[in-house]
């Protein structure tokens, strides 16, 4: 499976929002943080369910757009997922002015 | 037997007299000194970096050559909207600070430089900018750049590497530090007394948008919205030319009417 989300993110909450596109659409959360490395715990939300899990990943540039790459592991759901597990790639890229991000993710699913 | 015993009680006596005649060298004493400008939880703000070196006799301690700095999980760099583009230790040493494009810009700070020379004991101040270098080897790269002018000219380009660090802390700097090089045959000068900034204050950045040019001020290293349970615990390792070591510890405690926590 692949998807692409476009997240905003929002100030109150401390959350990266937006809609993912591609095998599994629909809304997503990011609790994204670019320390060394960058971590991510996310939840996609579906008319089916929802999906939950984390990420790790390391920089490859640091500039007005900082992009990254790593792993991430699908660890539980809840609806149709509710047995959900799965692992894949990371990749994104970050605008560190507007902190827009975009997220790739690209593996296996399991439900 | 007893020539055995003998032998072996002369072999401790000649190594508890060796090491009274010998003893190690006592590292300096070190007082790091850390705070955050404003401090508030969940806003962006600046850390003021500083640390004094005191010897015994007031004489100039050894070089420092390495420092690694640990401060606390949950203060982004790369969140900081600082360091938006990078500069090169080739501009630096080549052009100087002036080569660097405005917007990597992370910091601003001074050193008291002690000189040995002679029976005296020369104090110069150098100036320090810290600037956004390019990655290496997908780690975050600060570039310092540090010029004294009187009585000795010097200009020192160095860089640190922030990478993870293990719990109570979240990520360290660790700076490789150049000696600075003096008189021949004289005593190395020792920094004694630095102060840095990462962060805002005193900084502007420079946005283009629709054929203008808008100065700002970028947010700044992002305090995370509740309080770690002890406060924000800084630790500091120097490395010293004379392969002595010193460790300094500081904790900023959490502003008035804090929340705690472990979140961002």
């Amino acid at each position: 499976m692949t998807d692409t989300a476009h997240l905003k993110y929002q100030k109150h909450s401390g959350l990266e929002e937006g809609t993912a596109t591609g095998t599994l659409p629909g809304n997503v959360k990011i609790r994204f943080e670019i320390g060394p490395p960058v971590k991510a715990t996310f939840t996609i939300s579906t008319s089916k369910g929802s999906l939950s899990g984390t990420g790790s990943a390391a920089l490859h540039s640091a500039g007005l757009y900082a992009s990254f790459g790593g792993t991430i592991t699908v660890t539980h759901g809840t609806g149709r997922y509710a047995h959900a597990h799965g692992h894949g790639g990371l990749y994104g890229v970050v605008n560190r002015h507007t902190y827009a991000l975009t997220v790739q993710t690209t593996g296996s699913l399991s439900y | 037997m007893r020539g055995a015993r003998a032998a072996r009680a002369a072999q401790v006596l000649l190594l508890a007299l060796t090491l009274l005649a010998a003893p190690a060298a006592a590292s300096p004493a070190i007082k790091l000194n850390v705070k955050f400008s404003p401090e508030h939880l969940g806003a962006g703000t600046t850390m003021i970096f500083g640390f004094k070196i005191a010897t015994p006799k007031h004489e100039v301690p050894p070089p420092i050559v390495g420092m690694d700095l640990l401060y606390p999980a949950h203060i982004g760099l790369v969140t900081s909207e600082l360091g938006l583009k990078n500069c090169t230790a080739t501009i630096l040493e080549n052009i100087g600070p002036e080569g660097c494009p405005a917007d990597s810009l992370m910091g601003y700070g001074t050193a008291l430089v002690e000189i040995p020379f002679g029976h005296e004991t020369l104090q110069e101040t150098g100036q320090i900018t810290t600037w956004m270098g390019p990655l290496n080897n997908g780690k975050l790269q600060l570039l310092f750049d540090a010029e004294g002018q009187t009585p000795v000219y010097a200009q020192l380009v160095f860089p640190g590497l922030v990478a993870h660090a293990d719990p109570p802390y979240g990520g360290r700097l660790n700076t490789i530090i150049p000696v600075i090089e003096s008189l021949p045959e004289a005593a190395h000068p020792a920094v004694t007394q630095m102060r840095a900034t990462i962060g805002p204050m005193h900084i502007t950045y420079y946005l283009h948008s629709r054929g203008h040019i808008i100065a700002y001020h970028p947010n700044g290293l992002l305090l995370p919205s509740r309080c770690p349970h002890r406060g924000f615990q800084f630790a500091a390792t120097f490395a010293f030319l004379d392969g002595t070591h010193a460790i300094a510890h500081q904790t900023v405690p959490c502003p008035n009417s804090a929340s705690h926590g472990s979140g961002r």
